[in-house]
């Protein structure tokens, strides 16, 4: 669903993402892990489309993101770790303007506004203005946004940050729900718990560079991920 | 402490000024850019101020009355300086987004005020720079002033700013106060009910205060004199002041001062409880309806003309024009004498056009709305780059909302003056033509001058709004074009040409410069965009 070829992109002298790469097969929860400035977010972004990369190559379902970015973006849905969201619009107006964006039809997007609201309780304030949210329900508005279309595959930068544990708890059943529908989620977090228990595969990044990765069990062997996580830390890239 | 806050201030100012962090155009490609507009800009307003103080000069040192000129061009500086300010003052003074940062910081309120003020002092010296240094050349040419009073004239034009915020300020605390009783409902639409009042108050008296002061009407001179002495004492006694009668001058100087710290005084008492009542509304309930399907394009217009008008800063800046394109359709009527004695000067024809052509471009040059539009999208970009939309519709849209909301002021700004001054319908239909090519010009040079010069690391609105280059060059680009267009028509092309042709040269170079910019928009500005 998302191959990452040799994926470089520099700031200036600095290599924020070095030769990167990654392959995340349709229905796999995929844990992209590092320590603060690793390079996550840079991939992340490059993944979606809305960053430029000088070298590698990244394919959305077997197309390149450089060769079609608007028919990649149709099958993604991105949910930043910050959910700086249209403060100008309310929450139903927001939702609405992302299902007019992806073309989901009056019943689908009524059913999954419905579904999804109900779910992370925030029905009540919809007809609300976001710039009164809080930023957990940003987080949750921006999750059903990102929802709406039904993608194949959901890319997520710290997902649970922000979010109640109620919240956080019917994420994580979402995140599984469509994986098993055949979709595939690649996601970072800081949250190693979350990661153990939820992603199929993980992947270690460090300045950069990949470090480690492959299935739960391939990474870590008997220990816990967050002692291999930090043993990773020490080591020299 | 006071330093901090003023670096602070002064930091914001230089962001709006100087563009994103990620744009890597060098520092001294960005110096030498801005060198060239700062001196098309200034050497054009200054050109426009220059010739009419000129004129102001040689008729009131005739009758010996040099102080009228100090005092008419404060007069004119001060309205300039209010009118850029008023619309944002509010917001910069009392919802600027550290407002909680900087209040659970051990400074005093009334240094946070103190220092916002002077953030607004800023940028009213600067556009009232404007006016005064070429005023200022024309006193030294006209040898009205000696090198003493010349000092005295830059002291004077440096605390002239302090008057102009003390207008604002006072304008911003009422309205801060009415909102802080209705709520947060209201308090947009308030905002941009009382500053047109303030604003329409303003146009509607003060050309009257001014050229009453010059006329031939000695009734009605020293009736505006008279109002002059009394509603602009401060600029009155400048006028004394800088006309060799120094007693004058120090009640200026007291009387800007004084007035000045009454009015953040007063304001710092409240500072405090201003910005941290939030009356907020009663939630609105959420009733599932069916939901209209809407097409990319059309969601995406809809997306641009809410952020329009959810925000009275973004109305008032860069939307006042279209306000004044319908109240110069309402003049046209109410002071149909003065029109037709234009039109009875000028003649009908071409000319006619041309004149009334002038008139609203000038007003439309106001209308800047796609000039912030790129930076307002600030830390929400990533929505629409990761969006599956090609990038030129949403420039598009950018567009459209300018187009859109122009037209239907400017059709009735050329019905309004072209029923008035008589026009017939052939010549109505060229000024329909004319002012619709460079309405669309306008709207196209704002996007571009955003998508070179964006600036998305803001932390308030306000400053991208109001403060950014690109919203600064355009209006001023154009005001200035239209200025040189008409001195061009009115020193030379007319004496060489018909109208109607340099109307026709007008009407192509509008057309030949708006296809360029769509081709740099599509092709330049969507990689740009992209970029961000």
């Amino acid at each position: 669903m998302l191959r990452i070829e040799h994926l470089t992109k520099s700031y200036g002298n600095v290599k924020a993402v070095d030769d990167l790469t990654l392959h995340i097969l349709p229905g796999q929860i995929y844990g992209f892990i590092g320590h603060n400035g690793a390079g996550k977010t840079t991939t992340i972004k490059a993944c979606c489309g809305i960053l430029q990369f000088e070298a590698g190559e990244i394919y959305i379902d077997g197309v390149s993101i450089k060769d079609d970015p608007i028919g990649c973006k149709r099958k993604i849905a991105y949910v930043p770790d910050n959910p700086d969201l249209y403060e100008y619009m309310t929450g139903i107006r927001y939702l609405n303007f992302v299902a007019d964006i992806f073309e989901v039809s009056a019943e689908d997007r009524a059913e999954r506004i419905r579904r999804y609201a109900d779910m992370f309780e925030l029905t009540s304030d919809l007809a609300q203005p976001i710039s009164a949210y809080s930023h957990g329900m940003k987080q949750k508005l921006a999750l059903i946004g990102a929802l709406l279309h039904d993608p194949k595959l959901i890319i997520m930068d710290e997902p649970f940050v922000g979010l109640d544990p109620k919240a956080a708890y019917e994420v994580k059943q979402v995140m599984r729900e469509i994986c098993d529908n055949g979709s595939a989620i690649f996601f970072s977090t800081h949250v190693l718990e979350v990661a153990e228990k939820l992603c199929d595969q993980v992947a270690i990044l460090k300045k950069g560079r990949l470090i480690r990765s492959g299935t739960m069990e391939e990474v870590k062997g008997d220990e816990s991920l967050e002692e291999v996580f930090l043993e990773l830390e020490d080591v020299h890239v | 402490m006071f330093k901090a806050l003023l670096r602070k201030e002064m930091m914001e100012l230089l962001t709006g000024f100087s563009g994103s962090r990620k744009q890597k155009r060098s520092f001294a490609s960005q110096a030498i850019l801005m060198a060239i507009l700062f001196l098309i800009v200034f050497g054009s307003m200054g050109f426009f101020m220059y010739q009419i103080a000129t004129v102001f000069a040689q008729l009131l040192i005739s009758v010996n009355q040099t102080w009228k000129f100090f005092a008419i061009f404060a007069l004119i500086a001060f309205g300039w300086g209010v009118l850029g300010s008023v619309s944002m003052a509010y917001g910069h003074l009392f919802r600027a987004k550290d407002n909680d940062t900087l209040l659970a910081m051990p400074i005093p309120p009334r240094m946070i005020l103190l220092a916002r003020m002077l953030g607004l002092y800023i940028l009213t010296l600067f556009m009232q720079l404007m006016i005064m240094v070429p005023v200022l050349i024309v006193a030294i040419m006209q040898q009205m002033l000696s090198p003493l009073y010349i000092i005295l004239y830059v002291v004077g034009t440096l605390l002239l700013p302090l008057l102009t915020i003390v207008i604002t300020c006072l304008l911003a605390y009422l309205i801060s106060l009415i909102a802080a009783q209705l709520g947060d409902k209201f308090k947009k639409a308030l905002t941009v009910v009382l500053t047109l009042v303030f604003v329409g108050v303003y146009m509607v008296f003060y050309p009257k205060l001014i050229s009453g002061g010059i006329g031939q009407d000695l009734d009605a001179n020293a009736l505006a004199m008279k109002g002059m002495e009394y509603y602009g004492f401060p600029f009155y006694a400048l006028g004394r002041g800088l006309a060799k009668e120094p007693l004058w001058y120090l009640i200026y100087v007291l009387v800007v001062l004084a007035a000045f710290s009454l009015v953040w005084l007063i304001m710092a008492r409240s500072f405090l409880r201003i910005t941290t009542t939030h009356k907020g509304s009663k939630k609105a309930v959420y009733v599932e309806r069916k939901a209209s399907v809407r097409s990319q394009n059309k969601a995406l217009l809809d997306r641009e003309w809410r952020h329009f008008i959810n925000n009275p800063m973004y109305i008032l800046n860069c939307g006042l024009g279209l306000f004044f394109l319908i109240g110069i359709a309402v003049y046209a009527f109410i002071g149909k004498d003065t029109l037709m004695q234009i039109r009875n000067a000028i003649g009908v024809g071409s000319l006619l056009v041309f004149a009334a052509w002038a008139i609203i471009y000038f007003i439309t040059s106001t209308v800047d709305i796609t000039a912030p539009s790129i930076s307002l999208e600030g830390r929400t970009i990533w929505q629409l780059q990761s969006m599956p939309i090609p990038t030129w519709n949403i420039l598009l849209a950018k567009l459209k909302l300018q187009w859109y909301l122009c037209l239907g002021p400017v059709i009735i700004a050329v019905a309004g003056l072209s029923l008035v001054l008589q026009l017939g319908v052939w010549d109505a239909l060229l000024l329909l033509a004319l002012t619709l090519i460079y309405c669309a010009l306008q709207a196209e040079m704002g996007l571009f001058f955003n998508l070179l010069m964006p600036s998305m690391d803001w932390t308030n609105e306000t400053a991208v709004i109001k403060q950014s280059k690109s919203v600064l060059f355009t209006m001023l680009l154009s005001m200035a074009f239209a200025g040189v267009v008409a001195l061009v028509g009115f020193l030379w092309a007319f004496y060489v040409m018909e109208p109607i042709i340099y109307l026709c040269i007008i009407g192509a170079v509008g057309l030949v410069l708006n296809i360029l910019l769509l081709l740099w928009l599509r092709r330049r500005g969507t990689a740009r965009f992209e970029s961000l």
